[in-house]
């Protein structure tokens, strides 16, 4: 198990980005997963880094393990306010441009991509 | 993110290749709007050499795509890599956008 711990920040999105690849290759049979685990990464820490310290700075820790042969685990950290990013209503994804609401697409694409997605609220910290 | 714009026939074409993330979906944004604003409006987006795309890059591509409706242009995509053709497919962006197989297609050539 491995852990980066970063300001929440846009700038700290490539780092761990680069950190969620790099501990995916580590693990044997697991480069498959990469496209998913890229897209889901940024899309949970995006959301974090804008909406989990509404009044200030704040930071962010993005820890990886393996689970079993076919599963990789991201778990994004903050210690911010809560809020559930997966409680967001689907986007309309009307098939004319410009009258559907697209709020909550970055969530809608990672729910669609994970296996599982779980957010915990836990003493003060999303553990 | 690479991005480049130039003049084929009536259309104009829209390279972008790397990533079109939360990082640079926002470059992606302002120059195609600045293209609109200089009067292009018939936009063709090849993306033959992008290899990443997230929900930043698809938020951008509605936003120039309804500025694109409002100027009464067309805007299409061409020449998708499998990572971005799923995630046009998932986010039903393939519905909402001509996309076509090849620039030559785009162009109405085929």
């Amino acid at each position: 198990m491995a852990t980066l711990h970063l300001p929440a920040a846009m700038e700290s999105l490539e780092s761990f980005r680069s950190f969620v690849l790099r501990e995916l290759g580590r693990e044997k049979g697991l480069d498959g997963l990469a496209p998913q685990a890229e897209l889901i990464s940024e899309e949970i820490l995006v959301n974090a880094i804008n909406y989990a310290y509404p009044l200030g700075n704040g930071e962010i820790e993005v820890e990886c393990m393996a689970e079993g042969p076919e599963m990789f685990r991201v778990t994004v950290r903050d210690w911010g306010v809560p809020l559930n990013p997966l409680d967001q209503p689907a986007p309309d994804l009307t098939t004319e441009v410009g009258n559907g609401r697209v709020g909550g697409l970055g969530i809608y694409l990672a729910k669609q991509m994970a296996s599982r997605l779980v957010y915990e609220y836990w003493d003060g910290a999303i553990p | 993110m690479q991005l480049n714009g130039y003049k084929q026939d009536e259309f104009f074409i829209v390279k972008v290749n790397g990533r079109l993330d939360a990082i640079t979906a926002p470059e992606f944004e302002k120059t195609c709007l600045e293209w609109i604003q200089q009067g292009e409006s018939r936009l063709v987006v090849d993306l033959d050499g992008l290899q990443y795309m997230s929900s930043a890059g698809l938020r951008s591509i509605l936003i120039v795509g309804k500025r694109l409706k409002s100027v009464g242009g067309s805007f299409s995509f061409c020449s998708l890599t499998p990572n971005v053709a799923h995630v046009f497919s998932i986010s039903n962006f393939g519905s909402m956008f001509p996309v076509h197989d090849s620039l030559h297609k785009a162009l109405g050539k085929a």
